[in-house]
């Protein structure tokens, strides 16, 4: 009976939001433009949203939560602080910039500007490339955090396959149904949602333990190490190495990095900032508060499972605690299908188009844009039934393995000495090295790397913040001792015309 | 569009090295108080971790001490880009002119420009 009004509610919300991607479908050209960046015409609150949306994944839902209940609330600062301050500076010191280049030049991808910059096909697809390869297990994450989901809901009635295959059904219908307008919609409405009902829950839940300060109370009786600052997970350096890996890690994301071209005016660029740090807290406190809280609940969390759903059936009704569920998985198709999206446009203009068939017709790359789609989803799909590691350990991966990419494309945003040798060996190097690390760790025949290099007193820090560093000097090194190619054009990227 | 009078400031003339080679039409102290947002910057990432509660497990109106700070830490943090994008650093940071692009919809900038 429970499983039933739980997957009724969770089934309902999401066929509610395939309809409101189908009125914007109404509404969408079948440009390119128009399917991938809703004809560069997104306001204040629909960017706003749409890239807040972005956050509303598995990563904050489920994993944000698990880990404060598991390690203690600090969590709460580590994203925050990356999420808060560090990235609402990129966004200005990337987005910004990207957005003035783009608006010139009609730019819609990242592969496709620094392409253009620097006259290097190879170089195009090589940013496309690296961008699919760490989309994949960012995308399987959000899969993963449904079939956990629905588990968690319905007792265990729906199988985990079964979760993950649902979400996978509805994004790839959304996503092939609606392009970036549909999206934006959505992620406004559903950003919305969230952030009141997250609130909801958490004022619900505090209610009936007795409000705050017995909440932490009884927290801090279970886990004392709760209320003490830092210790445990939580040292110097993984705040910082997962700090500054995850926001630069999230500007490079082509859902985050394609929002930097869709603004209607820098005015909205302007006004989402300053609200961003704010905005940010708003979802972020009730979510990890109730996970850390949760840690002094009488409440047994099953192993494998999240933590969240179950608090919210031990103190909410189940039709709320499953709106909630539903929310949060709406939330995080929503994000998978700007991924999707966003690959997809990656793969048809990086790498179908300049590769395999210049010829091909917009109706075609549309066509193309939509299999991708399907097959992405469809493969990460599969992987993510191996399910092969905790949601916060394949979300930082593909993080940082994003975060590798932030380096030359700063470098060349900013600095008209980088060179084209420059980019190719400042991207590569870094990321072959990087995948060999994470692929130790899968592959059981070599020998698994260390991911974190321990430094006296200060905890592991995360060899990606290594390589990001190895990445900047590689581009700035390499520029400097080879010469632009002829078919470069630094000016491209100028913003100031004088 | 008159060119000539923008040129670069702010971050982008600190990445390249500028600082001091272009002599634009800006007085000079609003250029020289506009670095200043950089370690601003600096300090608002470094501090919304709060490092000098390290360890404390004071616990204030309900909730540890450390998670107010971080709390209050990301309200600053909004005045101060709110007095970034109002004070103009916004557009002057990447060699714009505040006062043409302010108010714009999306007019493209281009005709004389350098490209």
């Amino acid at each position: 009976m429970t499983a039933g009004i739980g997957l009724t509610v969770v089934v309902g919300y999401l066929v509610t939001a395939l309809a409101i991607g189908l009125v914007a479908y109404r509404l969408t050209e079948s440009t390119a433009e128009d399917y991938y960046l809703a004809n560069r015409s997104i306001g204040t609150l629909v960017l706003l949203f749409t890239t807040f949306a972005t956050l509303l994944s598995a990563f904050t839902f489920f994993g944000g939560p698990n880990l404060a209940y598991a390690a203690g609330p600090e969590w709460l600062i580590v994203m925050g602080t990356l999420d808060g301050v560090l990235f609402a500076v990129l966004w200005y010191v990337v987005g910004y910039k990207q957005w003035l280049i783009g608006e010139r030049n009609g730019y819609v991808t990242l592969g496709e500007m620094l392409g253009d910059r620097f006259g290097s096909r190879g170089l195009r697809g090589l940013v496309a490339g690296v961008s699919l390869l760490w989309l994949f297990p960012y995308v399987m994450l959000q899969q993963m955090g449904a079939g956990e989901a629905l588990v968690g809901l319905t007792g265990g009635a729906v199988p985990y396959w079964g979760g993950a295959a649902l979400v996978t059904a509805f994004m790839i219908a959304y996503v092939t149904l609606a392009g970036m307008r549909g999206v934006a919609w959505t992620d406004t409405i559903q950003g919305l949602f969230m952030l009141s009902v997250v609130w909801v829950a958490a004022a619900w839940v505090v209610s009936a333990v007795g409000g705050v300060g017995a909440a932490t109370e009884s927290m801090l009786a279970a886990r004392p190490k709760f209320g003490s600052f830092g210790g445990g997970t939580y040292t110097p350096g993984f705040i910082v190495s997962t700090a500054i890996t995850i926001a630069f890690g999230v500007t490079m994301f082509p859902q985050i990095n394609q929002r930097f071209f869709v603004a209607d005016s820098g005015a909205v660029l302007k006004r989402s900032f300053a609200l961003w740090p704010v905005l940010v807290l708003l979802l972020f406190f009730p979510a990890f508060m109730l996970g850390a809280w949760a840690a002094g609940m009488p409440i047994d969390v099953p192993e494998g499972s999240n933590v969240l759903p179950v608090v919210l059936a031990e103190y909410t009704p189940t039709w709320f605690a499953a709106l909630v569920i539903a929310g949060a998985m709406a939330a995080m198709m929503s994000s998978s299908d700007s991924m999707l999206l966003s690959g997809s446009s990656y793969f048809t203009r990086d790498l179908y188009r300049p590769f395999v068939d210049a010829g091909v017709s917009t109706d075609g790359e549309a066509l193309l844009g939509r299999i991708g789609v399907v097959l992405f989803a469809g493969l990460a799909f599969l992987a993510s039934l191996l399910r092969p590691g905790t949601l916060i350990e394949v979300g930082d991966t593909a993080f940082s393995g994003f975060a590798l990419l932030a380096p030359p494309v700063i470098c060349a945003l900013y600095r008209d000495r980088t060179t084209r040798d420059g980019m190719a060996v400042g991207i590569a190097v870094p990321q072959v090295a990087y995948l060999l690390v994470v692929l130790s760790s899968v592959l059981p025949l070599v020998p698994t790397l260390p991911r974190t290099v321990s430094v006296a007193g200060s905890g592991g820090w995360d060899v990606a913040l290594g390589l990001m560093v190895l990445s900047l000097a590689l581009t700035v090194g390499v520029s400097r001792v080879t010469a632009p190619t002829a078919e470069s054009d630094a000016s491209r990227f100028a913003v100031a015309g004088d | 569009m008159a060119g000539g009078h923008r040129s670069s400031s702010g971050i982008a003339a600190v990445e390249q090295g500028l600082i001091g080679s272009t002599p634009g039409s800006f007085q000079p102290v609003r250029r020289s108080r506009d670095l200043l947002w950089i370690p601003t910057f600096a300090l608002l990432v470094a501090f919304a971790v709060p490092w000098p509660l390290w360890g404390s497990d004071r616990v204030v109106a309900g909730l540890p001490a450390w998670i107010w700070w971080h709390v209050g830490w990301l309200g600053l943090c909004a005045l101060a880009f709110r007095a970034f994008v109002r004070s103009g650093a916004w557009e002057r940071g990447m060699g714009i002119d505040a006062a043409e692009r302010a108010g714009e919809a999306d007019a493209t900038v281009d005709g004389g420009d350098r490209r």
